[in-house]
């Protein structure tokens, strides 16, 4: 037996066979290139796919602390003098002001002519943000800030203006905390799209509807015996298809949905 | 007598106390790398050691153990419990370096008194420390479920205090950890919450300048700033207003408090 031709006859074998299993992998590979794998449809994808379209502002926080604040203890000595409002406080902690003489707010009410009014007829007015105007009850409902962020929905930290049906504002309820402010940790915030995300995943959004604000804000996390403590949290306000507007609310560190209860001490997280 | 809490926090933990002529860690749940960075910071280092008490095997307690015991020659003492339950984790510890320190039991180290006693965890045979030191007391207490009555006789009166002050209870409940996970923190043999660490501490203080260093708080159930709250708000609902005679201080998982006498 030639040894050298055995030789040889090997080479030529594993040669022709490298290049057939090198096709085999090439083919393959090209393949698999060709198909797209379910789970990596992007979320604006599946948005688009389901006609949820986007019309409000990217918000680019990224970092954002805790904060606290203490229910505040209304006393008649800081209230300011008016010879057209009068004052009652309720429980030491909700105020109650009526107006002698009720206040026009205009043949229209809308966001701008509420905000004029809140800011130069309302106790401390300007440390609040319009939340909704209902025209059918005929109120605007305020929360109070924290560096300019609302506090969603905390019972203590709550405005409402009560207009006639001659558009003249006639009673403000008030609800304040005080000593607020931020913890000096600051923490990472899930993105506003991630919130957009969790809440498409739980069938929140509903196909056909419209992203129409994302702000972020503070919403109640723990009740100390005299502190609250609030984390940021997203809110995402979703225009169906019919025209009416849900909110929805998303912690903004962990990512938890948050509901809130009609009871105003309770707070939900799925 | 001197102390600073190197780390504090389910990342890892080290208490370093001295006196003239002793220097003690009580744990060594942090590489030994940055053992030694902590305690540059405090301008000390390992090489003075007298030695390392062990208050039980979870990792967060042990990790650095065998690396800094070996590396320095520096004695480790600990209950049989804990030795058995930490052979394995620790790697090979020379005879000559290994000590008992049964649980109930003082060791005295020149002037420096060391008392263990019993706490409430998960682990074989969990125990903590008093130092005494010329009628001056420190207590280390953290990684426990509860605070009992005999607990309570043991850390009666001290001058400072490195308290656990684990977690907020509503937060706990709304995290997004198992439920078995949440049951064993609540539990007996868990971590002590934020309030109920408070009632503890409003039972044992005296009214004398006391500091308490509130630690092992958990990285998502709690913050500093709520810990601190929170405790003080319950002090003051049993009748101990911070400031006056009792100080808080924070702890941190990466940052070694001032070294303090007591």
């Amino acid at each position: 037996m030639d040894w050298n031709k055995i030789k040889t006859i090997f080479i030529i074998v594993f040669f022709i066979l490298n290049i057939f299993l090198f096709l085999l992998f090439f083919n393959r590979y090209n393949e698999a290139q060709e198909y797209q794998v379910d789970g990596e449809t992007t979320i604006q994808e599946r948005l688009q796919a389901d006609n949820i379209r986007f019309n409000s502002t990217p918000v680019d926080t990224i970092k954002e602390s805790y904060a606290s604040g203490n229910i505040q203890v209304y006393s008649f000595e800081d209230l300011p003098e008016s010879e057209n409002q009068t004052y009652e406080v309720f429980n030491s902690t909700e105020l109650l002001a009526s107006f002698n003489e009720p206040i026009g707010l205009g043949t229209l009410v809308n966001p701008t002519v509420v905000n004029l009014f809140v800011n130069e007829h309302v106790f401390n007015g300007a440390s609040y943000e319009l939340f909704k105007i209902d025209e059918t009850s005929m109120e605007a409902t305020y929360f109070q800030t924290i560096n300019n962020r609302q506090i969603f929905h905390n019972q203590n930290a709550l405005l409402t203006i009560y207009w006639n049906e001659e558009n003249e504002v006639y009673k403000y309820e008030q609800t304040a905390l005080e000593d607020l402010e931020a913890f000096e940790q600051t923490e990472n915030l899930l993105t506003d799209d991630t919130a957009v995300e969790v809440l498409y995943q739980r069938n929140l959004i509903k196909p056909n509807s419209t992203i129409s604000l994302i702000s972020l804000g503070y919403s109640t996390l723990v009740q100390l015996t005299e502190t609250q403590v609030f984390a940021p949290t997203w809110r995402v306000r979703v225009e169906l298809q019919d025209g009416t507007n849900e909110d929805y609310f998303v912690n903004a560190v962990e990512g938890k949905i948050i509901e809130f209860s009609k009871d105003p001490e309770e707070i939900v997280e799925q | 007598m001197r102390f600073s809490v190197l780390a504090s926090g389910s990342s890892g933990n080290a208490i370093y106390v001295e006196n003239e002529e002793h220097a003690f860690l009580v744990d060594a749940g942090l590489s030994g790398r940055k053992i030694d960075e902590l305690l540059t910071s405090i301008d000390r280092n390992n090489k003075k050691l007298s030695g390392i008490l062990v208050t039980h095997e979870h990792s967060d307690h042990i990790k650095g153990l065998g690396i800094v015991a070996r590396k320095y020659q520096v004695p480790i003492y600990a209950n049989v419990k804990t030795w058995k339950a930490m052979d394995h984790l620790v790697g090979k510890i020379p005879l000559d370096q290994r000590f008992h320190f049964d649980m109930e039991t003082v060791k005295t180290f020149g002037s420096l008194d060391i008392q263990s006693f019993a706490v409430s965890h998960d682990a074989a045979d969990p125990m903590f420390y008093v130092f005494h030191e010329n009628g001056r007391k420190l207590v280390l207490i953290t990684d426990t479920g509860y605070v009992s009555d005999r607990m309570k006789g043991y850390i009666q009166g001290a001058d400072s205090y490195i308290f656990e002050s684990n977690h907020d209870v509503g937060m706990l409940q709304m995290c997004r950890y198992p439920w078995s996970i949440k049951r064993r923190i609540l539990s007996d043999v868990g971590h002590v919450s934020n309030e109920d660490a408070a009632v503890a501490m409003s039972e044992v203080v005296e009214e004398k300048p006391t500091r308490i260093y509130l630690s092992h708080l958990s990285k998502d159930n709690n913050m500093k700033d709520l810990a601190r709250m929170s405790v003080t708000q319950t002090l003051k609902s049993c009748g101990i207003v911070t400031g006056e005679f009792l100080n808080l201080y924070d702890t941190d998982t990466n940052k070694a408090t001032k070294l303090v006498t007591v």
